[in-house]
């Protein structure tokens, strides 16, 4: 069922399961086909009606789907789950560490020579505004979603960092709410370590960062956009796990340099707002005039500091993909340590000699678009048509700042249900951390699939679907990772 | 509690109510339609949209006024249900049209949009079973089970709304955002009852059971009138009971006493102006001669239905635009102000 050159991860070379998907995989061959389709439609049902959806943009406007998840879960064993999680506080620590250096520090790595002046400048994602606003803790990215490719050697490589809004947290929760409705007796065989607390432990970050002199109960609330958003459904999912409002621009005021919302009793003082807002929409009076959707004099809030917003303005400078590039050195310039999970190897095709070698093997290479995410923008080298390497090459000539190329990363592969039998798919896996007072990394994360055939873009707006990710307890607590 | 989300909340209560109310009234009507000419029973179907405040409803094509009808007498052409077709058309519009405002399908609709951006407040379960029901609604079969078996599709309707209801007094904390949904729901209720009346008193003369019948069923009163008024069929029985009854939910000073509870448990501090003027207007009825009032009903129940709305206004005035005068105050805040 492997497919060649690639990493199954179900099943060894000798297309025997692995020790820790043993168990799932006798549960799975033992269903019909029947019964499998009638867990799919269960699951959608239960989907549907909890009005699980996400939108898509473009094609039919503002289509909503219910949420794809594949039954056949994810699993990550307790030793390599220990790795992954060491690696991500590392990655994450080391990340928060550049960007509070460069918008609140003295820009050692700039002054050290690690990452050049111009880079940092040049990047869509890099705010003057930004410049001199501390962060209690120097916590900008309190949410970080980190995006994992294994490779066909095996390996786990980070293919990029999301440290402004990412998204999926909410699908995470519910893919196991709904796996452990469909399937109970698979997780009674097994230890599945538990996902449920992350609105608290969000909670206990985001009042970790409140300003010091609002005292010991400070007031939380999440910002959206509003109701048309294609994340709607997870920032009140998140609000509700968490136990506090869910405000948009319109409900909040700036008076005297203090947010406060307009409530039933009058205003009342916000001192943490967790934003999944764009930057460039926050405060109309700096970024976009014509945002309806922010809240004027935010960011002179901000500064003044009588109020946290997480993720911090400007986090974009470092989930620049050309950046990236240079996480390891970041990694090694500010903790002394070598990272423990490595980039997928990257040009930047501003550099003149790695872009001509690059255009060179423009069929062979990913091109990707610096500041997007959402897998919008990727040119996959192999399956591009002759017209789009055409026009991807024009675009990197004519503004290479813009671009990166990275081999193509072989993602690897797990059963996914497809339509009457199991297929192998391809997958990657977005862990989040939480950096608040100590980093805590979410057991697993959203497993994506690429559910076509051979595909591999895994992005729910582009036909990726999702699978519940477990992570093993460890049999032995005395082994297991503090 | 959000200004934003108790507007939201209060809204999704009222909206909840008129589905609930106008599938009851849609049913009664309905139902003392059956035994009736084609005409007697479009004219109260036109009642009906009267009372629901509702423009009367378009003729179908071809189909003959009023007042032609009464002349004429054609043969009577029969639904599948067996109704008058016109009759069954009105019915169908209450119910299943989105392009009436106020249809059972529009209000649905628009309580689960105001649920819907208020996922955060409210309880998991009440979105589903909202949810559920605006998708049963919105099913390309639903018009076709009205025009089929409108009795049994408006019964299921009645029971998802109970079932709603259901969900919300067992599942819901009694903070805000409970309370605003049930003023919602008590103060359109209070609206509702008291049109009913407004329309159906001069209908009834004290000698027709079936009117009476009608009256009481369309609040499903009918068999508590019973056993409190022994059946009285004069209409100032009706109207005294439904009015003025102390232990009938749906009697306009029960839905008004359960209404400024629920003001004056939100009220920090004094009386504001939307619990002075629900105190008046609960007073007004807990005190007054019957008697007296029923000398001029139709000057007392439109004084009372213009009272019900102003102080659903100052709800809004006071709960939900408290803090409007910041708008612009807030926009005076500069860029860059020293820290």
């Amino acid at each position: 069922m492997s497919v060649p050159g690639f990493f199954d991860e179900a099943a060894d070379s000798s297309g025997r399961a692995r020790e820790h998907y043993r168990t799932v995989q006798e549960w799975f061959d033992r269903l019909t086909p029947a019964q499998v389709s009638g867990l799919e439609e269960q699951r959608n049902e239960s989907f549907r009606r909890q009005g699980i959806t996400f939108t898509v943009y473009g094609g039919e406007e503002g289509t909503e789907r219910t949420w794809p998840m594949d039954l056949f879960p994810r699993i990550i064993d307790a030793s390599e789950w220990a790795v992954l999680e060491r690696g991500l506080t590392q990655r994450i620590t080391a990340l928060n560490r550049f960007l509070d250096d460069i918008y609140a520090g003295e820009q050692a790595a700039v002054h050290e020579g690690i990452v050049p002046r111009r880079l940092i400048t040049s990047s869509s994602g890099f705010e003057r505004e930004a410049m001199n606003v501390s962060v209690p803790l120097g916590a900008r990215c309190l949410v970080a979603g980190i995006d994992l490719v294994r490779g066909a050697d095996g390996v786990y490589r980070v293919l990029e960092d999301n440290l402004r809004n990412p998204s999926g947290i909410s699908y995470v929760i519910e893919n196991r709410a709904a796996m452990t409705k469909l399937l109970p007796a698979v997780f009674s065989d097994m230890a599945v370590r538990s996902v449920d607390h992350y609105g608290r432990s969000l909670l206990r970050a985001l009042r970790s960062v409140a300003p010091p002199a609002c005292g010991d109960d400070p007031t939380v609330a999440v910002l959206t956009p509003g109701i048309f958003n294609s994340a709607y459904f997870e920032h009140a999912f998140l609000a509700r796990s968490m136990g506090v409002e869910l405000v948009e621009g319109r409900d909040l005021v700036v008076d005297d340099h203090v947010v406060a919302m307009r409530t039933t009793q009058g205003l009342e003082r916000v001192d943490v707002i967790y934003r999944r807002i764009d930057d460039h929409f926050l405060d109309p009076v700096v970024f976009n005039p014509h945002s309806t959707l922010g809240v004027p004099g935010l960011m002179a809030a901000t500064r003044a500091g009588t109020v946290t917003i997480a993720n911090s303005v400007g986090n974009g400078v470092g989930d620049d993909k050309a950046v990236y590039a240079y996480v390891p050195e970041l990694i090694r310039f500010y903790l002394g340590e070598e990272p423990i999970i490595p980039n997928a190897d990257t040009y930047l095709l501003w550099e003149p000699d790695q872009r001509a070698e690059v255009l060179e093997r423009l069929d062979e290479l990913v091109v990707k678009p610096v500041a997007e995410s959402g897998g919008y923008g990727i040119v996959i080298g192999p399956t591009a048509t002759d017209a789009e390497l055409a026009e991807a090459r024009e675009k990197i000539v004519a503004d290479p700042r813009n671009w990166i190329a990275q081999e193509v990363v072989g993602l690897s592969t797990l059963p996914a249900w497809a339509g009457d039998h199991f297929a192998s798919r391809h997958i990657d896996l977005r862990p989040f951390v939480l950096c608040g007072e100590q980093a805590e990394v979410i057991p697993g994360g959203l497993t994506r699939v690429a559910l076509r055939e051979g595909s591999l873009i895994v992005n729910s707006s582009q036909g990726g679907g999702s699978k519940d990710t477990w992570v093993l307890g460890n049999p032995d607590p005395a082994a297991a990772p503090s | 509690m959000l200004a934003r989300h108790a507007e939201d909340m209060f809204w999704a209560g009222r909206y909840l109510e008129r589905a609930e109310d106008t599938a009851r009234m849609v049913r009664a009507t309905l139902l003392s339609t059956v035994a009736e000419s084609p005409a007697q029973a479009l004219h109260r179907m036109h009642d009906l949209t009267r009372t629901l405040r509702l423009e009367a409803p378009a003729p179908a094509e071809g189909a003959q006024t009023i007042a032609e009808s009464l002349t004429s007498s054609p043969p009577m052409l029969r639904s599948q249900a067996g109704l008058d077709i016109d009759v069954q058309a009105a019915a169908t519009r209450l119910v299943c049209s989105s392009a009436v405002a106020g249809s059972v399908v529009f209000c649905i609709g628009r309580a689960r949009e105001n649920f819907r951006s208020l996922r955060d407040q409210i309880p998991s379960e009440l979105w589903e079973e909202i949810n559920r029901f605006h998708l049963q609604l919105g099913h390309a079969d639903f018009p076709g089970a009205m025009e089929q078996d409108p009795f049994r599709t408006l019964d299921s309707i009645r029971v998802s709304c109970q079932t709603l209801n259901g969900v919300l007094s067992t599942s819901m904390a009694r903070g805000e955002a409970y309370r605003f949904l049930a003023l919602g729901q008590n103060l359109e209720r209070s609206l509702m009852t008291c049109r009913l009346i407004q329309a159906r008193y001069p209908e009834m003369d004290g000698s027709s059971y079936d009117e009476m019948a009608l009256t009481l069923r369309s609040v499903s009163a009918l068999e508590a009138y019973q056993r409190t008024m022994h059946s009285s069929p004069l209409a100032s029985d009706v109207a005294r009971f439904l009015l003025l009854s102390d232990a009938f939910p749906r009697s306009v000073l029960f839905c008004l006493r359960l209404s400024e509870s629920h003001v004056g448990s939100m009220a920090a501090n004094g009386q504001p102006p939307p619990l002075r003027r629900l105190g008046q207007l609960r007073s007004g009825l807990e005190f007054a001669d019957f008697d007296e009032m029923a000398t001029d009903l139709p000057t007392h129940l439109r004084a009372l239905e213009t009272g019900v709305r102003e102080a659903a206004d100052l709800v809004g005035d006071h709960f939900f635009r408290n803090a409007e005068a910041f708008t612009l105050h807030s926009q005076a805040v500069k860029p860059g102000a020293p820290s």
